[in-house]
């Protein structure tokens, strides 16, 4: 029992660090000491850092098929290739079992960086270029404007992503991104200004710029299908201690200072949220019932009210809780959506619709598709049958339908009597009888003469016997 | 006209192999707020370290005696009591502590399996109550070497070389610091350091340092090794924890003790400066910022400056003059330069050590004009050409359509308004919508003069052919200019013409798929069928009655007569059964289900044929009774 006890809290533990196992990529440990504070702070979280040399000819991801991290963080701009098990291939897969990541390169990353970023629906410009903004440089800067000072207004608006804090400038020093357009899974968390470009900022303009203006992403993220995350930054430098600590005086223009950059509580939020600790979202229970039964069913009758109940969870701070928004939509599906309407919000993070189906009867879905940016997409479907009514839920008394009734009711009274009438009436005079004897004998013959159609008759008339000609002459009386 | 100054931006020195110098200092006020922010924490591994600290930087520390006795701590770590007793040491309180204290290290003495980390932690305990245990010199390091053997990483090394320091064997520690100096990790071929990272290299370096220095030898570091570890400190110089800071400490005074210390030049004081002081102020010191030690003023030479555009040399063996009253700062004055702006490589010297340092010299530019010109694609008729002058914008509203192009010509100038080349010289297309732009570059021809050239159905497809206005912007920018240019031109409208928004407008259409709320969808049920009034279908309902009541009348008239009904059981079952399966339909109209009549209509159907063929038999057989 004990025991027991004690492997289930142990199972507990290491299903909750597997959560936590990350591996960090560098360049040289040196860099786990100058981005110290970054790091600082995953541990703090909960987080096991695992810290190789990205050129580590051990570098191993999964073990037996087994990932050994659920995250990795990759911060070495000078590699040129990965040692180990791990290349851009590995990290695709990576990705594609799940698992997190977290990339900050800079001017000088190599090819490696490139092929991961365009794996991941990201271009990365040249080597040794780098985004240069004349007009909000830092003063820092070494001369060449790259150390650029970017206001936090350029961020997504996603406070899933973001946080609600990011009211300080930005430092940013690296090389810039653009995104693929048709890619909708991908993000521009942070953007240039329209002032910026990235080029070898050693040489002058001659080609076009990669990446100009707005259209130029210093930070970028992605989220799977499979509700992986990754997080793409064009500068190291970004989540450096010096980054962090250091103020922010822009040179030209609205001379914007801060005692401290917003680098911080950004890379921290960043993390939060490539790592799963924000922006997750679950079903926990989901029924739909015709309104005023107890029962779910998944049969329905056309033009039924049903409520369909939907309870979401979000992960916050570890524990899941209640989902809070305004903005859940159930669609009532059959082949196309018939019905799209926003669940109201009841206590406990359930999610309701009270709704009519529609009078067209099929196989359909409730269907909760919610995509929003930052969080995990959410869906849900539920298949259900609608029929048509059945014979007895049509109305009965319709008034115009009354000459109807009224005729079959009278035609049916009309038979009742017309069987007294035809079985029971008696004629008034009596009429001749026959000869008993005769007619006795003769019975069941006269009844087979009578039975007889009259083209038959026609024919044996022409070709009658003297008997059959007797017959019918009896025949003839009996009748009359 | 907006001409004021030039500005010399210095790059900072980039290291180079040979004959290098620092970067940047550390900054020991920093490093002391975080110790005296920790010298009263309630964890003992902080606070010992803050009080560490505070006395190798000779600080006020305040009396914590009492906080130190009812500090909490795991008795049974050693490290934790060694960390609690040399607190109690530095700051004077041991009589503070019980004896009960000193109980873990005699069993971690006693231990067979102790490491070294243990009994280097047990011995400074004791040597912090002032019994210093007295051992057989010879075993004790014997037995220490028998364990290094096992284990002899730098971190070892660094505890045995300090128990060596406290058993006076100096001379071992003398005899092997060399090599495990040369066992340190370099990272980038630019900074050293030991495996373990800041304890280790601290510690490491103040032992050996401290006992070459007891034993009156010259360091044992070489210049290039006190430049990298000096280089791995300033790597760590933001460092946040007590810990560190104290570590850090230690390490760089021992480093700026050493003679010759490193030298760090540094550019002090904003990074740029005016034509009305156009010097720059260096910085040279120490690694903690202190005056460098054997450095003379006469020997801080800029001893050549180079453009790095085409290597031409601008000035020679300049010396910098120092700064009076402030024995760290130097005074470079670049006037000789400033009106040729760009980069320079400027090689500084001082003393033997000389540093490369980039300059850039910045200067403003200017932009008098911008001719803007609407003619057709073709060329056919001369462009009609509109000139604005710098900062003003458009009076008039342009007009361009599909067939013609915007050119923009432009020559951005220097002070002394020779045309010159710059890095950016854009313009800006921008929409309504803020992120709705698309930026052209602009190209210098062989005069220097930049055009772009907006063919206006070429651009359409970058501005999803939304024909309206679009505002221009030039933006005019260089990494050796000081005052860049944003100049909103004016706005043109833009016609993209009928066509291609036809053709267009599909694609443009957010290509994102949409990810928020949907819109609505309310299912629109069929509408009843028109029903005629009531009225109308009542008559009619009664029109459907009257043949049955004009049958009954004529009947009536008929004289009808059921004489021939035979009061048998029979008769009465089969009209009851008739009538009540009839009766059933009627039901079945108001209540019943299909089923349910189909249920009961069985039975009685079965009566009534069964009694139906008894009656008519009954009837024929009367009939011929009769």
């Amino acid at each position: 029992m004990k025991i027991s006890l004690i492997l289930g809290v142990i199972a507990c533990f290491s299903l909750a660090l597997a959560e936590q196992e990350t591996l960090v990529l560098v360049d040289n440990l040196n860099i786990r000491e100058t981005h110290s504070q970054f790091f600082k702070s995953l541990q703090d979280r909960g987080y096991s850092l695992t810290y190789k040399l990205a050129d580590d000819p051990n570098l191993v991801l999964s073990k037996y098929g087994e990932y050994l991290y659920k995250n990795l963080i990759v911060f070495a701009p000078s590699v040129l290739e990965f040692g180990g098990q791990i290349d851009t291939e590995a990290i695709t897969k990576f990705i594609d079992d799940g698992g997190n990541l977290l990339m900050a390169g800079n001017a000088a990353a190599g090819d490696v960086y490139r092929e991961i970023a365009s794996e991941c629906g990201f271009e990365m410009d040249e080597e040794s270029a780098a985004v240069i903004d004349h007009f909000n440089y830092d003063a820092s800067d070494d001369g060449e404007h790259t150390r650029i000072v970017v206001s936090p207004k350029n961020l997504i608006s996603s406070p899933t992503i973001v946080g609600t804090q990011n009211t300080q400038p930005l430092l940013f020093e690296g090389t810039g991104l653009i995104l693929d357009k048709d890619n909708s899974l991908v993000l521009p968390i942070l953007t240039a200004d329209s002032t910026a470009y990235s080029y070898n900022p050693k040489s002058q303009v001659k080609e076009y710029p990669h990446a100009v203006g707005r259209k130029t992403v210093l930070i970028a993220a992605l989220q799977a299908r499979n509700n992986a995350r990754i997080v793409f930054s064009g500068s190291l430098f970004f989540f450096s201690d010096e980054a962090f600590n250091s103020g922010v005086a822009k040179v030209h223009g609205d001379k914007v200072s801060s005692a401290q950059s917003g680098n911080k509580a950004l890379a921290v939020r960043l993390s939060e949220w490539s790592f799963g600790e924000r922006g997750r979202l679950r079903v926990r229970n989901v029924n739909h019932n015709r309104q005023g039964d107890k029962q779910s069913s998944n049969t329905y009758t056309i033009t039924d009210t049903v409520v369909y109940r939907i309870e979401i969870e979000e992960l916050k701070n570890g524990k899941w809780q209640p989902f809070d928004a305004n903005d859940v939509q159930l669609e009532f599906v059959r082949i196309d959506p018939f019905i799209r309407t926003t669940l109201k919000k009841k206590p406990n993070g359930v999610y309701e619709a009270i709704f009519k189906v529609p009078d067209v009867w099929g196989v359909y879905q409730f269907k909760v598709d919610y995509d929003r940016i930052g969080y995990t997409r959410l869906y849900h479907s539920t298949q259900v049958s609608v029929r048509p009514l059945q014979h007895t839920q049509y109305e009965r008394f319709i008034p115009s339908a009354y000459p109807y009734y009224v005729s079959a009711f009278s035609m049916m009274v009309g038979v009742f009597l017309f069987s007294f009438v035809f079985l029971y009436y008696k004629e008034d005079s009596p009429k001749t009888k026959s000869d008993d004897v005769f007619t006795s004998v003769t019975v069941p013959r006269v009844k087979c003469v009578v039975g007889m159609d009259p083209s038959r008759r026609q024919r044996t008339q022409t070709k009658a016997t003297a008997e059959e000609q007797a017959l019918d002459q009896i025949a003839r009386e009996v009748s009359t | 006209m907006y001409f004021h100054a030039l500005f010399l931006l210095l790059i900072s020195a980039l290291s180079l192999s040979h004959g290098n110098t620092l970067q940047g200092t550390i900054d020991l006020k920093r490093l002391q707020t975080i110790l005296q922010e920790n010298v009263k924490s309630n964890d003992i591994t902080a606070l010992y370290y803050s009080v560490k600290g505070l006395a190798e930087l000779n600080a006020d520390i305040p009396n914590i005696c009492e906080h130190i006795q009812n500090i909490k701590y795991d008795t049974n770590n050693i490290e934790q009591v060694f960390q609690l007793a040399n607190a109690a040491a530095i700051t004077g309180c041991q009589n503070y502590l019980k004896p009960e204290v000193l109980h873990p290290t005699t069993q971690a003495l006693d231990k067979k399996d102790a490491t070294i980390a243990d009994i280097y932690h047990a011995v400074y305990t004791l040597k912090a109550f002032g019994k210093g245990s007295v051992y057989d010199r010879e075993d004790a390091l014997k037995n220490l070497i028998q364990m290094l053997k096992k284990d002899d990483s730098p971190a070892n090394y660094g505890y045995v070389f300090a128990l060596c320091e406290h058993m006076g064997c100096g001379l071992w520690t003398a005899s092997h610091a060399e090599g495990v100096l040369l066992a340190a990790d370099e990272s980038d071929s630019k900074a050293l350091h030991f495996e373990g990272g800041l304890p280790v290299t601290s510690n490491l370096l103040t032992t050996i340092q401290r006992t070459y220095k007891n034993l009156k030898k010259p360091s044992p570091l070489s210049d290039e090794q006190r430049y990298k570890f000096a280089e791995y400190l300033l790597s760590r110089r933001s460092v946040n924890t007590p810990k560190g800071a104290c570590l850090l400490i230690e390490a760089a005074t021992a480093l700026a003790d050493d003679v010759p210390s490193p030298i760090s030049i540094t550019i002090k004081g904003k990074k740029y400066i005016t034509s009305e002081s156009d010097t720059i102020e260096f910085s040279i010191t120490d690694l903690i910022g202190r005056p460098v030690k054997l450095l003379k003023p006469e020997e801080v030479v800029a001893q050549s400056g180079t453009r790095l555009a085409d290597d031409v040399v601008v000035l020679s063996k300049q010396p910098l003059t120092q700064k009076p009253n402030e024995p760290t700062t130097f005074v470079l004055n670049l006037s000789k330069i400033k009106a040729q702006y760009g980069l320079y490589k400027i090689a500084l010297s001082a003393g033997s050590k000389t540093a490369n340092v980039n300059v850039a010299v910045l200067g403003e530019i200017q932009v008098s004009s911008v001719e803007v010109g609407i003619g057709d694609v073709d060329g056919t008729t001369s462009p009609k050409v509109t000139t604005v002058t710098y900062p003003n914008k458009l009076t008039e509203k342009l007009q361009a359509d599909h067939l013609q192009k915007v050119t923009l010509k432009f020559s951005v100038r220097d002070k002394y308004a020779k045309p010159v080349l710059v890095q950016q010289a854009f313009v800006r297309v921008g929409g309504a919508a803020p992120d709705q732009e698309t930026i052209f570059v602009a190209e210098p021809d062989n005069a220097k003069a930049y055009k772009v050239e907006l063919n206006v159905g070429g651009i359409a497809k970058h501005l999803n052919w939304e024909s309206g206005a679009y505002s221009l912007t030039v933006y005019l920018g260089d990494s050796a200019v000081s005052n860049p240019i944003a100049w909103p031109v004016g706005s043109v409208l833009f016609n993209f013409g009928k066509d291609t928004n036809a053709v267009g407008s599909p694609v443009s259409g957010t290509s994102l798929p949409y990810r928020g709320p949907l819109p609505e969808i309310a299912h629109i049920f069929r509408s009843p069928e028109a029903r005629p009034a009531r009225v109308v279908s009542d008559v009619f309902a009664a029109a459907c009655a009257a043949p049955l009541l004009l049958l009954l009348l004529l009947w009536a008239r008929l004289r009808l007569n059921f004489s021939n009904f035979p009061f048998t059981l029979s008769a009465l079952l089969f009209h009851l059964a008739l009538g009540g399966s009839l009766g059933l339909y009627g039901v079945l109209w108001l209540q019943l289900s299909m089923f349910d009549t189909m249920r009961y209509l069985l039975p009685l159907g079965a009566l009534t044929f069964l009694s139906g063929h008894r009656l008519l038999r009954r009837l024929v057989s009367d009939k011929q009774a009769r």
